[in-house]
């Protein structure tokens, strides 16, 4: 396995990079993950996890994954699709298909504001 | 070890919640195991659920059925509640902590102020868990004397505690200031350990008892309400 360490050089990069990731980790919103998740089509809880954690990294407890889903679908922005087993598969509704495109839009917007800030500041990126 | 702390953990989740998502998360944890992580999000999500509940799922759960948990869970705090009090009645036992020995009045007004909450407490409590009973025991819909009884006995409970742990607090800062040789006693629950200790271990066990029971006669308020 390919360590940070090993990847970045030092222990400092390396302590830069769990910092940076901690951070990331807690300030991202599990609800636009899994809006960004079901965007491909229908999942179930574990689908989604194993998705999440292969696209952004970040490992969705099970709490975590299932009070974000009841929070979405309280608000109608994915649905729940029959199962035959326990394991129930969800679909984004259109509703939430707008309120990810327009997450997605304003983090895009903060994304590239800071990247020309930076590179207005001397950095080179 | 971490697959039983789990299904507790599930267990921990409001009723409304474990009906709609509970067979699903017990797949969920079936297929990507249940570790120290997991189980620790389990139980921070289970305090989350309670105290940020989702409107939608509340038809889960029908309003008779919620109010009874509401009154048992009501119950069941002041059964804990009790524990502590009772190592209160230890820990102050003996004239000099009544404060009628020649030690601070302050002291003895507040150890009969809290004697009398908690016979009132008790009182609420036997006649709310009549009321629950005879609810039970009738064909529904409950009867609404029984359901106003109820929640009266509800709020009677989780404020006999909060005022319980207040009075407990303020007993605490008064031994400490006022009475410092009594506060340095050996009089705790099984002789250590000292007074001042052990009214602290009892504040905080009260409190932790007394937030939920608040909560839970709030919402058997709002329910019986609705």
């Amino acid at each position: 396995m390919v360590t940070p360490e090993a990847v970045l050089g030092g222990p400092e990069d390396a302590c830069y990079y769990y910092v940076m990731r901690y951070i990331s980790e807690r300030s991202t919103d599990p609800g636009l993950l899994v809006l960004a998740s079901l965007a491909e089509g229908p999942k179930h809880g574990y689908a989604i996890t194993q998705d999440v954690e292969e696209v952004a990294g970040v490992k969705l407890g099970p709490g975590t994954l299932y009070g974000a889903l009841s929070r979405l679908e309280g608000r109608d922005l994915i649905e729940a699709l029959p199962s035959e087993d326990r394991r129930r598969p969800y679909r984004i509704t259109a509703a939430g298909s707008a309120a990810l495109e327009e997450q997605l839009r304003m983090l895009d917007r903060v994304v590239d504001t800071g990247m020309k800030r930076l590179r207005a500041a001397g950095a080179t990126l | 070890m971490s697959a039983r702390l789990a299904r507790l953990a599930l267990w921990l989740y409001p009723l409304a919640y474990r009906r709609r998502y509970g067979a699903e998360m017990e797949a969920l944890l079936e297929e990507s195991g249940a570790d120290r992580r997991a189980v620790v999000d389990l139980f921070r999500a289970a305090i989350g659920a309670h105290l940020r509940p989702e409107p939608a799922l509340a038809a889960a759960v029908g309003r008779e059925e919620r109010l009874r948990l509401g009154l048992g869970a009501a119950l069941a705090c002041w059964f804990l509640f009790a524990v502590a009090g009772l190592a209160f009645y230890k820990t102050t036992e003996g004239k000099p902590f009544e404060g009628t020995a020649g030690t601070p009045s302050a002291l003895g007004t507040l150890h009969l102020t809290i004697q009398v909450l908690a016979v009132a407490g008790g009182v609420a409590a036997l006649v709310g868990a009549a009321s629950f009973g005879l609810a039970v025991l009738r064909p529904r819909p409950m009867p609404r004397h029984t359901l106003r009884l109820a929640r009266v006995c509800a709020a009677v409970l989780a404020g006999a505690m909060v005022e319980i742990a207040a009075l407990t607090a303020a007993y605490l800062i008064a031994i400490t200031t006022a009475a410092p040789h009594l506060a340095g006693e050996p009089n705790g629950p099984f002789g250590t350990p000292d007074v001042a200790v052990s009214l602290a271990l009892q504040l905080v066990a009260m409190i932790l008892v007394a937030a939920p029971a608040t909560l839970v006669a709030v919402r058997v308020w709002r329910g019986a309400a609705r």
